[in-house]
């Protein structure tokens, strides 16, 4: 049991922690932007545009890349390939199993993929060549492998799926966002609704794989758009999860369509229990209408124009451009944005909500003559906005490729310039150029994004910085061929991008205040310039804790996870020094305290909302030197961290 | 327990069964040759890199992403007959091969491997379809070369097989589809249709009294139809069609439709 004036102590060392915590501005990004393409691929010149990316957040070293990258006659017949790194998107390779058509000059129609929560399973939302409009959903346990993806759904006259997933008690649920074009009267007439924006949903997407017994996955269309529409809805329909069950999507509902502009409503819809009740995704109800579907702005236009555009950068405009994402810390906390036409001039927009989607804010951010939007919120509520930029005219068109972040709904913002390239150089071989969406993420507090973009080995084209893994000279700005002589033309590459916070030990900034915690492995040395002081030390972040099963204690649920008891012993720590446990903000965390034989050992349960999917939030231990320690004398202390699923039990509690 | 001849001569089919050479090689050599070409043509068709090397490390990988297991093994490349361009020369180089079956492989043992991609990184790795002691297959190059050959005529052979028309011209205009057209969605991935007015110069197939026919091609440059031949005035080629019934046209959508006139004979054989 604690004294009180101990308590009295910590809350103030609490509060110097959390005033040291938000005076330091914290938020410095480590920014890595890697060009895809890999080594074995020097002499590629394709167009791989429109990029995709899947992280996995049982283990985020696991990602996964798709663009309209061709098996270029070594993938077996009738296989495209993604993209697979196994070290953080530091190197990649390309992976031969996607079921496509042999010799695809593109791999793929239309693809996205994502990884589950939880089971290391990669699903794939494809439009499957041959063919135009025909939906495959897939599935793969070892995205390594060299297994083709099995074919989980496959039917025609869909467009432009979305795909997200996660995993609930062990089973993958997978939600694709579509055009299901079969229910647009373009294509049958009145006698369909017109109503063609879907979810295709599975809440047993990995039944497959779990005997016994093998219930195949079942997948159910649901069509998300309540009103009229002009004969159907725009083509980008998608999905957010949140661990909690709530899921939102987001889409155009077309109410007319000219043939060169949709009038449009931009619809956010909600579901508060995974989709898995009887009437899902009406959760959110439009109280202008009484419909289920709240229509953030009405009656927009959305310019159409299916070919390649001289004005805005050889992209075209076939209304693609919305982004959803939801605050993992808040489920009520959602961020969307669309793109229309204000004026003459092509718009992408952001808004936020705070109430589940049923009022929403003013424009946040507005960005001009931009495209492919992508939202992203990561473990500690910062907000990542990826898109690109055509600026300049005629010859000097370039696309800049931006990730803003921002901590206060982009009041301010961290602008990071990912490339900027020129637009004009290669020649558009097919449409889209750069692709109807990019991707962007966050696992814990890490971004991960994609984007493809003109490849020319221009230093001065990546203000952050780039590594490139195919053959290229950045003195000459020339792309090698594998003998590393022979140029190659320039091209359309996908590049990969993550963006980690850097957490600044407060006592760099502040020494004055401090001691000082060296940390060597499994030993701590604590030295005070003066009494009274203290010295702060991270506990090594984002260590990975994987949940096998429920833990004891653990209410069961959607989204309910399990952190295990963390015990941390200190030995060689005496009376002389108090220790707290603060969390990222400065908050003193819960937690035990017990003499041992030959120290003290702490333990404590990571709160579940400190907890994305798994991750360990950011803890600091805080030393107190008491009256009786000696000041510049080094004070060893052996520390070691031990998990359990059950609290620690001794006697001597301090 | 194979004896120690038959596991030399060990021969690993894509259905990824070991059987021996007596069955599969050489008496079909001897007595049934159509069935050893068969087996052939079955492991070229699936193969993109067809090559022979001598196998240096056993549960080994070229390539970290590689997970090693008793099926990995790194094999140096010493003579390749079938290998995508892009890949450059991998003469000397060394490989990663996913074997169906390592039973009783050994380094320093050499083959002829049937592989098709796997993964392509820093390195290459392939996943074999079939393999043949080397030395097996007298003259791999022709026998390959000419299986390679075989299945590209088989292919084309069903493209005319399905085909309502196949005609020699010339297209002497292009527009839009004139009569309006089916039904369809409003989609980023729309075919945006175009027809080919082509002045028939020879028809080997369909109406033979046919002098001008008007075969649909997608406009749009969309991925989706990317792969699709279009057309343009003044080609000169031969046209292999199909009547959709949908469109109520002809058209000539896989990349094999659409053979040069050089392919002429070859296209007469195979209409036979």
């Amino acid at each position: 049991m604690s004294h009180p004036w101990r308590y009295v102590c910590w809350n103030l060392l609490a509060m110097l922690a959390l005033l040291l915590s938000a005076s330091n501005v914290t938020h410095a990004w480590e920014v890595k932007v890697i060009n895809m393409t890999p080594p074995s691929l020097s002499g590629e010149t394709n167009q791989d545009s429109e990029p995709n990316l899947a992280v996995n957040p049982a283990n985020p070293n696991q990602i996964a890349g798709s663009a309209f990258t061709p098996g270029q006659g070594f993938c077996g017949p009738n296989l495209a390939p993604i993209y697979v790194s196994i070290d953080s998107g530091n190197t990649w390779a390309l992976n031969c199993i996607v079921p496509s058509q042999t010799g695809s000059l593109t791999g793929t129609g239309d693809i996205t993929v994502r990884f589950s929560a939880t089971t290391n399973n990669l699903y794939a939302g494809i439009l499957r060549q041959p063919g135009s409009l025909r939906l495959n959903i897939l599935r793969t346990n070892n995205f390594t492998g060299p297994a083709a993806m099995t074919v989980l759904v496959d039917r025609n006259n869909v467009d432009q799926p979305y795909v997200q997933a996660t995993t609930v008690t062990g089973s993958d649920r997978v939600y694709v966002g579509d055009n299901d074009l079969a229910f647009s009267t373009f294509l049958f007439g009145p006698g369909v609704s017109g109503q063609t924006a879907t979810i295709d949903q599975s809440v047993n997407a990995n039944a497959a794989c779990c005997p016994p017994p093998p219930p195949p996955p079942t997948f159910t269309s649901i069509r998300i758009e309540r009103r009229t529409t002009a004969g159907q809805d725009g083509p980008p329909i998608r999905p957010a999860i949140h661990p909690d069950g709530t899921i939102y999507g987001i889409f155009y509902g077309w109410r007319a369509f000219s043939g060169s502009a949709a009038t449009a409503d931009v619809v956010v819809i909600r579901d508060d229990v995974g989709g898995t009740g009887p009437s899902p995704f009406t959760a959110l109800v439009d109280p202008g209408d009484g419909l289920a579907g709240m229509r953030v702005v009405q009656n927009i236009t959305v310019p159409w124009a299916n070919f390649s555009q001289p004005g805005f950068c050889q992209e075209r405009f076939v209304g693609s451009n919305i982004s959803i994402a939801v605050d993992p810390r808040n489920s009520s906390t959602v961020y969307i944005a669309w793109a229309d036409q204000v004026g003459t001039t092509y718009t992408l927009h952001v808004r936020r909500s705070l109430d589940r989607g049923l009022t929403w804010s003013t424009d946040l951010r507005t960005i001009t003559t931009a495209t492919n939007p992508a939202l992203a919120i990561n473990s500690n509520g910062t907000v990542g906005f990826l898109y690109q930029q055509c600026t300049g005219t005629g010859a000097a068109q370039q696309w800049g490729t931006h990730l803003e972040l921002t901590n206060d709904a982009f009041e301010t913002i961290q602008d990071f310039v990912l490339a900027n390239v020129s637009a004009n150089m290669p020649a558009p071989v097919f449409t889209p150029y750069i692709g109807d969406y990019v991707h962007l993420m966050a696992v814990a507090s890490t971004f991960y994004g994609i984007f493809s973009a003109n490849n020319t080995p221009n230093i001065a084209n990546f203000p952050n910085r780039v590594t490139y893994q195919r053959n290229a000279n950045f003195a000459t700005n020339t792309l090698l061929n594998l003998d590393r002589v022979t140029p190659v033309a320039a091209s359309i590459d996908p590049f990969f991008v993550k963006v980690s916070e850097i957490s600044i030990d407060p006592c760099r900034l502040h020494p004055w205040l401090c001691g000082v915690a060296d940390l060597e492995r499994d030993l701590i040395i604590l030295r005070c310039p003066f009494r009274e002081c203290f010295a702060i030390d991270p506990i090594p972040r984002n260590c990975l804790v994987k949940f096998g099963g429920r833990c004891p204690g653990c209410p069961p649920g959607p989204g309910a996870l399990c952190p295990p008891y963390y015990h941390v012993f200190f030995d060689g720590l005496d009376d002389v020094w108090d220790v707290g446990l603060f969390d990222a903000k400065g908050n003193l965390v819960p937690h035990q305290q017990f003499k041992t034989p030959t120290g003290i050992v702490m333990s404590f349960r990571p709160g579940k909302e400190d907890y994305i999917e798994g991750q360990i939030g950011d803890y600091f231990l805080a030393f107190k030197m008491g009256p009786e320690g000696k000041p510049e004398v080094e004070y060893k202390v052996k520390v070691r961290v031990e998990r359990s699923e059950q609290p620690y039990k001794q006697a001597g509690q301090r | 327990m194979r004896s120690k001849s038959q596991r030399r001569i060990m021969m690993v089919l894509p259905e990824g069964v070991a059987i021996t050479l007596l069955l599969c090689v050489l008496m079909p050599l001897l007595f049934r040759p159509a069935l050893a070409q068969s087996i052939l043509e079955d492991l070229v068709r699936q193969s993109t890199f067809i090559f022979e090397g001598t196998i240096t490390k056993l549960q080994a990988a070229t390539m970290p992403i590689v997970s090693v297991s008793d099926n990995t093994i790194v094999v140096k490349v010493e003579r390749i007959y079938h290998a995508p361009k892009l890949l450059g020369d991998r003469t000397s180089k060394e490989v990663t091969v996913l074997v169906k079956d390592p039973t009783g492989l050994q380094v320093g043992e050499q083959a002829l491997f049937f592989a098709q991609g796997w993964l392509l990184g820093e390195g290459v790795a392939v996943q074999e379809m079939g393999r043949l002691k080397k030395g097996i297959l007298v003259n791999p190059g022709e026998h390959i070369a000419a299986a390679g050959q075989s299945i590209a005529d088989q292919n084309l052979q069903r493209r005319i097989a399905s085909a309502d028309v196949v005609v020699m011209g010339k297209v002497s205009e292009t527009k839009l589809r004139a009569e309006p057209d089916r039904p369809r969605p409003i989609t980023e991935h729309d075919p945006q249709w175009q027809e080919a007015i082509l002045e028939v110069e020879a028809v080997f197939k369909g109406d033979a009294s046919l002098k001008r026919i008007v075969v649909l091609f997608p406009g749009t440059l969309d991925v989706a139809w990317v792969n699709v031949p279009k057309f343009k005035v003044g080609q000169e080629a031969i046209w292999i069609l199909h009547r959709d019934p949908t469109l109520q046209a002809y058209t000539a959508l896989d990349p094999l439709d659409f053979q040069p006139k050089n392919q002429l004979d070859r296209v007469r054989d195979l209409i036979k």
